[in-house]
């Protein structure tokens, strides 16, 4: 090699330059691929207590681990093959008692994959292991309230968190919300009056602002129902809302929350509170 | 210098075919391959996609578990035990042998990937699952070993120890696949030292995990063919490189 | 080109040191060694274990690189790959690959030397029955005996018709009659014009095959010369072998024989004459060079070691 030193020198330049150009190339045209891996080695009901080989809590955190990464980046039209699957019998199953998983797979199925009902199902599936996390009925309160609007069932679910210690003190207002929504405005202005009865200065504000607001729809209500009873019997409105009481149907006339009466139209039959509401009315 | 460089080749490769341990690896490789239909069982992936993934898996691992004992040992043996000396006596210089070396595990290598490739499209064609797809995967890997082999000469020529270079070269494997994560690490060090150094391990090791397209191949997605051949030239580069290196060192070491 | 008196093989001033084990120290081996072989000759390269001849001889062969000095083959500087093809060399106690035959082993070897392979197959049968290993071609290196490798070795060595033969303890591993064979293969290859460079730890060896010899001593070559300059010139000397009580004389005893030894002339008539007179009974009478060994244990004397 004596008569051309240069030679291994060319061929290194060569190979350098070979390896720059393509990794330029490489890096600015990537594949399009899916960081996590795909759903080819996860296990099935049958193989779960084998796979994990003696550490059944491990294996569900590095499952659990995969899947948020899987479905935060996996964008793929199958990304939610086998979501119950993973969430509802790999990981419960090897620990019951790991609480993110439930919540993080109720989100997706929910938010994500749209079905409140599965999301649901794996809440529940949570809140039977896990009795005393609240945040289990909380979320399916939140989820069958604000996507399903099935306010009874969250009411339900709401109730169940607020009998579980360390609730926090907004499941109370929500549980007492979920009833006016429903319509059950008597049930929510009890519930909103020992909201009120037991809140610190800044939340008594805002339940003393459900509490006058609910009074008067209550009242309203009871006031119609009276006018249509009275409506039945003589086939037109009363002249007035004592008439009501004098014949009866009420035990007196009741005073809106500021301490007005309630203004009523003959002509109509329509009551309404001269004192506005405070909040907006859904 | 070619007709001794050739016959260091061929007998690099004659003496690898003898080699018990080839034929340990290969067995090993079809055993997973025939046990990738168990695994299907046993997990939620169709059974197809396991299959393929766990062939083209079995391809790599043992490939490059072949290409890295053989490489080590080829050469660091062949220095430790002397048998060497006779060769380098002779009208052949110190990068000759070295590429003579790398030309007959090459070959080994190639024959080796060959065969459990046919084994593995053999499986494919029994079960009827689509055989195309995979060939890119395949074809990668090969390249892959060629670029891990030149690295186990490189590091048998610089060392003195087999077992050191052994280590070294499993070492520079892993980290050549984790590699790709360094850019996320630079984002959050602070101090221009620190991310000088980051970079300079970035640009320093080959980006082995970019000859992995199996994930392509077992979902049956196309790879472009400028990919594959970008992605060869890449891993030409790197074995050039390295082989070189491997000559240069060898050609200044003391053989005794 | 060279001409016939030139050197075949040219050391001068050739250093070597090693790095001790973990970079500690340094150990001095070669301390300028300068040493000529010159065309046809049987050159005898001596010392003790350790001395550096195998490493001197793997400098030459380009295995190792010298710290300093230089070496010069046939004319040409040692790092030029092209010049080992007139030149054989057989390392100390010599390692194949294990997966070869004997036969494939040298035909491999035939092919780097540039054997064309028209001819390979000839050349290598034809050396494996010089050095004895016809019939034995076909049995894998791993199972040779030290002795097989030893021949094969040299096999290997004289491969393409060299004009230079190095080779390092030719003789080690072999028995007697091993080591007559290699003696005369030795001997053939001097008489068809092959120079040779042997070393070797034994000293009686390298005087029945060489012309001359330079014994490496600490790092140097401290005495060289032709065997007739070395070792002639002194006064005869005599041994003489007698069997049974030798009476007042004495000498080395070896079973019921005492061999006595005396020099000059005069010395070897006294004795005689005193044995004649003591009825001692006369076995022989031999001429006795001082060897080799005498005269390297002479010269350390003289160096104070």
């Amino acid at each position: 090699m004596r008569s051309r030193p240069s030679r291994p020198a060319l061929i290194a330049a060569l190979a350098v330059a070979m390896i720059g150009l393509s990794q330029t190339w490489l890096v600015a045209h990537p594949l399009q691929r899916d960081p996590a891996g795909r759903l080819l080695y996860l296990p099935n009901g049958r193989f779960l207590r084998l796979a994990a080989l003696g550490h059944p809590t491990l294996l569900a955190d590095l499952i659990y681990l995969w899947s948020i990464q899987y479905y935060g980046a996996y964008r793929g039209a199958d990304r939610f093959a086998f979501l119950d699957h993973v969430y509802g019998s790999v990981i419960a199953r090897l620990d019951p008692r790991y609480v993110d998983p439930y919540l993080i797979g109720a989100l997706i199925m929910v938010l994500e994959k749209q079905d409140l009902e599965a999301g649901l199902r794996l809440l529940d599936q949570g809140m039977a292991a896990n009795p005393d996390e609240w945040i289990l009925p909380y979320e399916a309160g939140f989820f069958a309230y604000d996507i399903g609007h099935d306010y009874p069932r969250a009411a339900a679910y709401f109730e169940r968190a607020l009998s579980i210690p360390g609730a926090p003190a907004s499941v109370r207002r929500l549980h007492a919300e979920m009833f006016n929504r429903h319509g059950d405005k008597e049930r929510s202005l009890a519930l909103w009056r020992e909201v009120l009865r037991d809140a610190d200065p800044k939340i008594a504000a805002v339940a003393a602002n459900h509490v006058h607001d609910l009074a008067i729809e209550v009242d309203c209500a009871r006031l119609g129902g009276a006018l249509a009873v009275w409506r039945e019997r003589h086939g037109r409105w009363p002249p007035a809302l004592d008439t009501l009481v004098a014949d009866g149907l009420l035990a007196s006339e009741p005073l809106d929350p500021d301490g007005r009466p309630y203004f009523y139209d003959p002509a109509s039959g329509s009551v309404t509170s001269a004192t506005p509401f405070r909040l907006r009315r859904r | 210098m070619i007709g001794p460089l050739l016959a260091v080749a061929q007998m690099t490769f004659r003496e690898a075919v003898r080699d018990r341990v080839l034929y340990l690896l290969f067995a090993f490789a079809l055993l997973l391959m025939a046990l990738s239909r168990v695994l299907a069982l046993l997990t939620v992936g169709s059974e197809s996609r396991i299959v393929a993934d766990t062939g083209l898996a079995a391809i790599a691992i043992f490939g490059v578990l072949t290409g890295v004992f053989l490489g080590v040992s080829l050469l660091g043996r062949e220095i430790e035990r002397r048998t060497a000396h006779t060769v380098l006596a002779r009208p052949i210089s110190r990068w000759g042998f070295v590429t003579g070396k790398y030309l007959g595990l090459l070959l080994t290598l190639v024959v080796n990937a060959a065969a459990m490739s046919a084994a593995f499209v053999g499986l494919l064609m029994w079960r009827g699952d689509p055989v195309r797809p995979v060939l890119p995967a395949l074809w990668l890997t090969l390249v892959e070993l060629a670029v891990v082999t030149a690295l186990a000469l490189f590091y048998s020529a610089v060392s003195t120890s087999a077992l050191v270079a052994l280590l070294f070269t499993l070492a520079t494997y892993v980290a050549g696949h984790l590699v790709w994560s360094l850019p996320l690490l630079v984002e959050r060090l602070t101090g221009s030292g620190a991310r000088l150094v980051v970079w300079a391990v970035y640009y320093a090791l080959p980006h082995l995990d970019r000859f992995n397209v199996r994930a392509e191949a077992v979902h049956g997605d196309a790879v472009p063919i400028a990919l594959i051949a970008w992605q060869t030239a890449y891993g030409v580069g790197w074995s050039i490189l390295l082989v070189l290196g491997a000559g240069r060192a060898f050609a200044r070491r003391d053989l005794t | 080109m060279i001409s016939a008196a030139d050197p075949v093989l040219q050391i001068r001033g050739l250093t070597k040191a090693f790095r001790g084990h973990l970079s500690l120290g340094r150990r001095m081996v070669l301390r300028g060694v300068d040493l000529s072989v010159r065309r046809g000759e049987v050159y005898g390269f001596l010392g003790i274990n350790g001395a550096g001849k195998t490493t001197t001889l793997r400098i030459v062969a380009g295995l190792i690189f010298a710290d300093a000095g230089d070496v010069s083959l046939l004319g040409r500087p040692g790092s030029d790959p092209e010049v080992r093809r007139r030149v054989g060399f057989l390392p100390e106690s010599p390692t194949f690959h294990g997966h070869l035959t004997g036969a494939e082993f040298l035909e491999f070897q035939a092919r780097l030397a540039g054997v064309p392979a028209a001819g390979r197959r000839a050349e290598v049968e034809r050396l494996l029955a010089e050095v004895g290993m016809r019939g034995r071609e076909g049995i894998l290196i791993k199972r040779c005996s030290k002795g097989m490798l030893q021949r094969l070795g040299l096999a290997q060595a004289m491969l393409g018709a060299p004009e230079l033969l190095i080779l390092d303890e030719p003789m080690s591993g072999l028995d007697p009659a091993g080591r007559r064979d290699v003696r005369d293969i030795i001997l053939r290859l001097r008489d068809r014009g092959v120079t040779i460079l042997l070393s070797s730890h034994i000293l009686s060896d390298a005087e029945a095959l060489c012309d001359r010899v330079g014994i490496l001593h600490e790092g140097r070559l401290t005495i060289e010369g032709s065997l007739d300059d070395l070792l002639g010139g002194a006064e005869p000397a005599w041994e003489v072998a007698v069997a049974g009580d030798p009476g007042a004389e004495t000498g080395e005893r070896r079973g019921d024989r005492t061999l006595i030894r005396v020099a000059g002339q005069e010395a070897l008539e006294a004795l005689l004459g005193r044995l004649l007179a003591a009825r001692v009974r006369l076995v022989s009478v031999t001429p006795r060079r001082p060897s080799l060994e005498d005269r390297f244990m002479a010269a350390l004397r003289e160096e104070g070691r």
